[in-house]
């Protein structure tokens, strides 16, 4: 179970979602048929639980987690929240940190959660799995 | 490499191979380049740091870090820190006369040590150094000038390298005791690129005619279909991007250093 327990809308009313319920979020299917497994979801099957376990632990669907990120500027246009992006950093470390890796298995993990918010549009980058 | 196989041949390159260091033979050589690029008043207007990333600080790196950057930090062997120095119009005169003396400046085209002395100087240099509006953009034209021949020069030595965000200016101020006048321009990364040196194919561009034009601005520049073929012989020209392996290149590297793919 999370142990953010800072912030937010939907945190209180959120259920542990599945390998089955995640993939019918809209940011979920965006990232699958951006990394070209649209049509054949199996490959990603570890991907998918990864992310699964992800959501659950910060206690936000996949879509809120994307919008986290984003905010709307005054004119309508969407830009990248710098303190979304700061936030869901400390969440993807925090995750990998509850599961016990580190090193360049922390690394590892931290950048296959980052492929999720890649794939939606959220520009970040990790760091690099040198010995 | 001959010349134009050398500019035909520079990407960007942001897969390097952190295990193999670069010669310091061949940092000198791009800055030699660098220090041959053409620039007004024959000033020093770049400057920069080499730095080896395995002697960097975990923390030096950590505030290095940004969004765009993060990966190829720890990638690359070799960082050089660009740099403006806002004090380059001082000397300018001297430097002018300088080329008086060595015919390089010639009456045939109006130069004299009196002109620089007692009417360039004051009317047209001072200005421009008592404007820092003016003093930096001229400075930041003439750095990028240098640091072109340094990308050239290091894809001629068979390197990798890819331009950055300068962040965390301040620290690295502080590290290497840079000078106030300093003003950071771009973060250059250097090293054996991981991917191969084509990486993926030449970058897509717009025809000649979308930026060149001949006689008129509404005058499209029209290529020669025989030079274009020349230049393809010359390596100027090069097979487009992306490969159809790339895609799979890209897969594999990013696995290879645990990267997003
Ligand atoms: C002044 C300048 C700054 C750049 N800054 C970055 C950067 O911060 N991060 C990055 O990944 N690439 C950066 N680049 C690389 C460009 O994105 C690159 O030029 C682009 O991919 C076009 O491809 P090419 O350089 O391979 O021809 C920069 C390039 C230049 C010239």
């Amino acid at each position: 179970m999370s142990q953010i327990d800072e912030d937010v809308d939907g945190q209180d009313s959120f259920e542990d979602l599945s390998s089955e319920s995640i993939v019918k979020f809209e940011s979920v299917a965006k990232w699958l048929n951006s990394v070209g497994a649209g049509k054949d979801i199996s490959a990603m099957d570890e991907q998918i639980k990864l992310i699964v376990e992800f959501c659950n632990f910060v206690r936000f669907t996949p879509d809120e987690l994307i919008l986290k990120c984003i905010r709307t500027l005054k004119d309508g246009t969407r830009a990248i929240s710098t303190k979304g992006r700061n936030q869901t950093e400390e969440f993807i470390k925090s995750f990998v940190t509850s599961r016990g890796k580190t090193g360049n298995e922390g690394i590892i993990e931290e950048n296959k959660v980052r492929g999720f918010f890649v794939h939606n549009g959220i520009f970040m980058q990790g760091r690099a799995a040198i010995l | 490499m001959e010349f134009k196989e050398a500019a035909g041949t520079r990407r960007s390159i942001r897969f390097f191979r952190p295990w193999q260091p670069v010669e310091r033979e061949k940092i000198q050589k791009i800055f030699e380049a660098a220090n041959r690029s053409s620039r007004s008043m024959n000033a020093d207007y770049a400057k920069a740091i080499v730095v080896r990333r395995s002697e960097l600080p975990a923390e030096t790196i950590d505030a290095l870090r940004n969004p765009t950057t993060t990966a190829s930090l720890d990638l690359a062997p070799v960082y050089i820190f660009w740099y403006l120095d806002m004090d380059y119009p001082n000397g300018g005169a001297d430097r002018l006369k300088e080329l008086v003396e060595n015919h390089v400046l010639t009456p045939s085209h109006g130069w004299s040590k009196a002109y620089v002395d007692e009417f360039l100087w004051p009317q047209v240099l001072k200005p421009i150094a008592d404007n820092q509006m003016a003093t930096m953009f001229m400075g930041t034209i003439e750095v990028g000038q240098a640091i072109a021949n340094a990308l050239l020069a290091a894809v001629d030595e068979g390197l990798g390298t890819c331009l950055h965000a300068f962040t965390a200016a301040d620290k690295v101020k502080d590290m290497f005791h840079v000078p106030d006048s300093w003003i950071p321009i771009w973060l250059q990364l250097l090293g054996y690129p991981a991917e191969e040196a084509a990486a993926g194919g030449q970058r897509p561009r717009r025809p000649l005619s979308a930026n060149f034009f001949e006689g008129s601005a509404d005058k499209p520049f029209e290529e020669d279909a025989e030079v274009t073929e020349s230049l393809k012989r010359d390596k100027l020209i090069q097979d487009p991007g992306p490969f159809p392996h790339r895609e799979m290149e890209v897969k594999m590297i990013s696995r290879m250093f645990g990267l997003p793919e």
